[in-house]
């Protein structure tokens, strides 16, 4: 079954931009941009359970919200910012569901990534992870989209409404106390 | 002045202390390089993973889209509406009142939430979870109940309003 992801009264509109392909189906977006979302999915909620319910929920919210697209931005900085709102928001549940503090959490999904059948990362790249745990959550989304993800500043700007200068700054705070955690210094 | 700055144009100007904060960005960046030189995360996916959530995805996107009874939409009309005039009723005779309550919540987040009947979070700020949580059952529940749509409206909105003094 073929699923057109935008209705016959969208296209002309839609059409007046260059970003967005009036014949994309919802089903090429996820096939083409399930697995950038997943690992940008993974890398902010660490557990592979965790990202596939995030991803999951990610696409539906593209599927449901799809006439909110209004054509002007690209159409992965849009999926972007919803999949790092779903993150975002999970965290939060998960926090709550818990009954414990955002970092106690998460430092402990961190802390057991050694016994994660779905981490084969060395232990400086377990160190890497701890890290990043130490950083502010606005800190880890920037380093995480733009080492990881490898996203440009001016994208990264447009999914997270933030000026290229801030975030910027925030990588390089970031850079630092990373380096500063995994030298002990 | 900085021996770096005798080299700058007449007519250029720079942030102050930029070549300065320009060594500390590079020698940092370098050392973290040198310690990270591959972007590379350690993170892995079961076999088959990506072709598997695909199907899944679109299995739950191609059903039947929940279809938004008009009475439910009236009822959450109606909700609303009765909310705005209670909390226009609460300000009009006690309008300095601060005291923390579903005052605070923004009428349209409701309103959003009980048309979609979707994922609470979505639809309201960090703020309003807050208060929600902190005066209903709201995430003891799976799912939204008239229940829970009432204490919101009875027990919290309407008999504070009644009850106040002044």
């Amino acid at each position: 079954m073929v699923i057109y992801i935008v209705k016959s009264s969208r296209i002309a509109e839609l059409s007046k931009t260059a970003t967005y392909p009036t014949d994309l189906k919802f089903e090429d977006l996820v096939a083409q941009y399930k697995e950038r979302l997943y690992w940008h999915i993974r890398r902010m909620v660490v557990s592979h359970d965790d990202a596939d319910d995030v991803l999951q929920n990610t696409f539906i919210k593209v599927y449901k919200n799809l006439d909110s697209f209004n054509g002007e931005s690209q159409i992965y900085t849009w999926l972007y910012r919803i999949a790092t709102n779903e993150s975002i928001t999970f965290i939060n549940k998960r926090n709550r569901r818990a009954s414990v503090g955002s970092e106690e959490l998460q430092s402990a999904i961190v802390n057991n990534l050694a016994g994660d059948p779905y981490f084969n990362g060395d232990e400086a790249q377990a160190k890497l992870h701890q890290a990043l745990d130490t950083l502010p959550a606005k800190q880890k989304q920037v380093f995480v989209m733009k080492y990881f993800d490898e996203l440009q500043y001016n994208e990264i700007s447009e999914i997270l409404g933030t000026s290229e200068g801030a975030l910027k700054a925030s990588y390089h705070h970031a850079v630092k106390k990373i380096t500063n955690f995994v030298t002990g210094h | 002045m900085n021996n770096n700055d005798k080299h700058i144009p007449k007519d250029f100007k720079l942030p102050e202390n930029y070549f300065q904060q320009f060594e500390e960005r590079l020698y940092t960046e370098l050392k973290f390089q040198k310690l990270y030189p591959d972007n590379q995360d350690g993170f892995t996916v079961p076999d088959g993973y990506f072709d598997q959530v695909e199907t899944s995805i679109l299995s739950k996107t191609t059903k039947e889209p929940k279809v938004i009874s008009l009475n439910y939409k009236k009822f959450a009309a109606a909700v609303a509406t009765i909310a705005a005039l209670f909390a226009l009723l609460f300000y009009t005779v006690k309008p300095n009142a601060n005291e923390a309550g579903f005052e605070g919540l923004s009428l349209s987040s409701l309103e959003n939430y009980l048309i979609e009947q979707d994922r609470i979070q979505d639809f309201f700020s960090d703020e309003e979870l807050n208060t929600i949580e902190a005066n209903t059952s709201f995430f003891n529940e799976d799912h939204l109940s008239d229940e829970v749509i009432l204490e919101y409206v009875d027990q919290d909105v309407i008999e504070y309003a009644l009850n106040t003094d002044d």
